[in-house]
Order: structure tokens, then sequence, then C-alpha cells
């Protein structure tokens, strides 16, 4: 069954079964791998992509649930590697062994869009259910900091 | 494309004229030479094109601590380039021309400290080599700044791309032999530097052996049997073979092994599947008769922390974790 996209504001038809989660469609038959399988059950937000500007975990979303709404993955975030999330993050340095880190990007991406200037508090609530085992929350709360006064306000579509 | 250090090799020298200090290398594995430190090249380590680019092999795997940073600052620091200069490729695996390639056990800095710096030294001594032969001076008055030989007395001075090539025709002289610099005048190392694989990793690059296809690749992953330590008595492999994608399964110790074309429905994504989908789910499983010797069954009763699981087993030590946590 042929299945109908928008990844990365391209058009992708994809011949999966609609229960395929989003994630393996995206690694497997799109191949775009920056989007990482790990826990495989929604608790540690590797996988996070955007659809419809919200961060969702794309390792137990069926690709056949998603409709026409638009899909953003890492690899999509900016056309150069450039959003104000990407810089501040290279500023900052802030992976280390960096598999978790599209997955918090993603999800701080989408913090910033629906709040552009968050409180350390509200980075924490947002960012709870992306894992890093390196630990590097301490820096990525500060490179989220740092893209919201940097010019965060661009969209992240 | 598969990169192996051959390949590379062949590459660099299509790419226009001016690599150089790799040459020796295929000779070097023929060889079958080194297994210790000492033994260690800088042509396999070093390799600089005409235009002065260094692309330095990290012989360790990167698991997060930094080693695709540490390991090629040290060989930068003696060789005497820019920082910025410097690409890092990692290094196929071949212990007889790296030395030790293993990542673990916080022991990449120490056992690489001195054999990483003796082989940039040893680069930056055959540069030396090959300037003061193509200016017929002695070498003892020649001395670098980062990146150029310098012969003060004359006043003439060369970038490492321009000599690169005379330089790999040269012997590799013995590390043991070669000069280290004085700490005090490290312009790398104790300097942090950004992680060389940052833009990568935020950019979503695949960099990570999940992110490998291979041609004709499986993806295999083990579904445990429904109890600890428990042997498999039956399951459902004929159900599993008909699965569109799967090409064999197997039963193991403790478990089955289904191996398929994607990692979708069954290795790698077999935690994703609906919470109904009992298609990979049909093992049953006797309880081993008493706790078996390798204490495993022992470790988790008693308050000890468990062993860290192997890398390649993390994901799922984590699930099954939690699963005990819950019930």
């Amino acid at each position: 069954m042929s299945i109908q996209l928008k990844v990365n504001n391209v058009a992708a038809s994809v011949d999966v079964s609609p229960e395929t989660p989003l994630l393996w469609v995206l690694r497997d038959v799109l191949h775009l791998t920056g989007s990482k399988y790990s826990c495989g059950i929604g608790m540690c937000g590797a996988c996070t992509v955007l659809i419809g500007g919200h961060a969702v975990r794309s390792c137990m979303t069926p690709v056949g649930s998603l409709g026409n709404q638009p899909i953003t993955t890492i690899e999509g975030l900016s056309p150069d590697g450039l959003h104000p999330l990407q810089v501040a993050w290279e500023a900052l340095d802030v992976p280390q062994c960096g598999y978790c880190q599209a997955g918090q990007i993603m999800s701080a991406a989408a913090l910033l869009e629906h709040t552009p200037h968050p409180t350390d508090a509200e980075i924490d609530t947002a960012m709870s259910g992306n894992l890093c085992r390196c630990g590097t929350y301490t820096r990525i709360r500060q490179a989220i900091q740092q893209a919201a006064q940097t010019g965060a306000a661009t969209p992240a579509k | 494309m598969k990169i192996n250090r051959r390949s590379f090799l062949q590459m660099s020298a299509l790419a226009g004229g001016g690599f150089a200090l790799s040459l020796h290398c295929p000779r070097l594995a023929a060889a079958q030479a080194p297994t210790t430190p000492s033994d260690l090249t800088p042509q396999a380590f070093i390799h600089i094109a005409s235009n002065g680019v260094v692309t330095i092999m990290a012989r360790a795997s990167e698991s997060g601590q930094g080693m695709r940073n540490m390991l090629p600052m040290l060989i930068a620091e003696e060789l005497d380039v820019e920082w910025k200069d410097v690409r890092v490729q990692q290094a196929e695996l071949n212990e007889k021309v790296y030395g030790r390639q293993f990542s673990g056990g916080s022991a990449n800095t120490p056992q690489g400290w001195e054999p990483m710096r003796r082989v940039g030294a040893a680069g930056r001594q055959m540069l030396i080599t090959a300037a003061a032969q193509t200016w017929a001076v002695p070498e003892a008055e020649c001395t670098t700044q980062p990146g150029r030989v310098i012969h003060a007395a004359s006043g003439r001075s060369a970038g490492y791309g321009e000599l690169a090539a005379r330089a790999a025709a040269l012997p590799a002289p013995a590390l043991s032999s070669v000069k280290l610099k004085d700490p005090k005048d490290y312009r790398i190392i104790g300097h942090s530097q950004p992680g060389v694989d940052t833009h990568a990793i935020v950019t979503g690059k695949p960099l990570f052996g999940i992110d490998v296809e291979l041609p004709g690749m499986l993806y295999a992953s083990i579904e445990k049997a429904p109890v600890f330590a428990g042997k498999v008595k039956s399951a459902n492999l004929e159900q599993i073979r008909k699965l569109p994608s799967v090409r064999h399964v197997l039963i193991i110790d403790g478990g089955i092994t289904p191996a398929a074309l994607t990692p979708w429905p069954t290795p790698g994504g077999r935690h994703s599947r609906p919470a109904n989908n009992s298609r990979l789910t049909g093992i049953s499983a006797r309880q081993p008769r008493k706790a078996p010797k390798d204490s495993r069954l022992k470790r988790l009763n008693c308050s000890k922390p468990r062993p860290h699981p192997p890398c390649a087993n993390t994901a799922m030590w984590t699930q099954r974790s939690r699963h005990r946590r819950r019930s």
C-alpha cells in the first residue's frame, strides 16, 4: 500500500504497511538516518521528529496515522545546518557521543516554536522526555537559552 | 562505499598528486609488521595533501569520550600543524598497523599518550629531512612552524604539502629516536578543541554503526525467552519465516534470533511492534531447574550493582530493566 508523506518539505510516496513506525520509514525507506532508534517504546526521545510542529516519538507513531501533516527531521531543520539551535549546539559543543542529540534538538525546536523565550524550568519540563546517557543536560539547557536569545523565532518547518 | 585503507590510498592518489606520507602503507600491512607501540609508523597515521590539508587517523572508536579528538590531537601537536587544518578519519581495524584500537577502561589516553606523540614527531622529522635534502642544508638547521619547515639561515621555508611527496619516499625514523616537544610549548594538547563530529551530529549525518548500510545486509536481534534464564522449548519459527523480509530465524541459548532484510518488524524494530502483535512472541520456555552456575541469576538477587552490559545490548538491557522495576 502506498502512503503519501511530506518530509522536510519534500513529497514522498512509500510502499509500506500503515502500521510501520514512522522511524523505520524515515531511516530504512527514505534513508534519513539522523533520527535514531534507541528504546523503541517512546521512553528515551532519540527518535523525536516534528509532526505539524509538535515533537513526536517516531518509533511508535504508525506511518499510516499521519494524514497530510508535515514531518520535519533533523536533516530538514534548516537548509544549511544553521538553525539557531544547531548554531548554539555547535558553539557550546553540546554533544558527547551524539546518539540522542538529534532527538534533543528536535524537542528543543518544538519548545522554541511554542515558547520562544523559555525559563530553565520550562526547558527542563519540555526536555524531560529526552534522555542523554552522556549527561549533557546542562549544556543542552544552555544551548536552548542561547538559541532563544539569538533568534529562536525562526520557525522550524 | 566501503573504504578500507588500500582504497583510501587509491582514492587519495586519484584525487591529485599531493598525497604522500601514506605511500608505504600497503607494504607495511603486507609485512605484518608492528604489534608494539614502538613499531608504529607515521605513514599509517598521517596523510598530507599537496594543499597542506592533513588527515590523521583516529585509531580507536568513539563512544563519547572524545577519542576522535584526543588521539589525533596528540599526533597533530608533535607533527606541528594547525588543528584547523587537520581532518580526522577513522582507521580501519588492523591492530598490526595501528596498535591498540579498543576504547574502554579509560585506557586510550595513557596508552596513546607517548606512542601517538612519537608518531607525530616522526612525521615531522621526515618532513624536515625532505626539506633539508631539497635545500642541501643540514637537518639540524631546520625547524618547523605549524605546517611549514623553516631554514632560518637562508630564509627559506616550505609548506608540508609541498614536502609531502618527498617525505613519503623516506624511511621512517625509529619512534624511540625522535625528540618530543617540551610540554610548555604545547599549542593543541591542553587546549579545548571543538568535537570533530559535532557538526555532523547536529545536522543528522550518518555517523553511527546503526547508520551503516552494506549490500545484502541483514538485521538481527535477540528475542529473549519470556522467563529469566529460560531455555527455548518451542517457538513459532515457521510463522516468523513467512514474514515478508525475514531470511533466517535461529534458536539460540535463551531465545531466538530472527535476521531480516529490513529492521522492522523484526530485529532492531522488534520493540516497535503494536502491543497486540504477537508475531514474534511465540516462544514458550521452560525454567531452568536450578540457578545457572554462571551467576547471572545470583547477581539479580543480590544487592550488588549489575555489571555494565555489553554495548551492543544496551538498548535491550535498559528496556528490560525498566520492565523489572515496574513489575
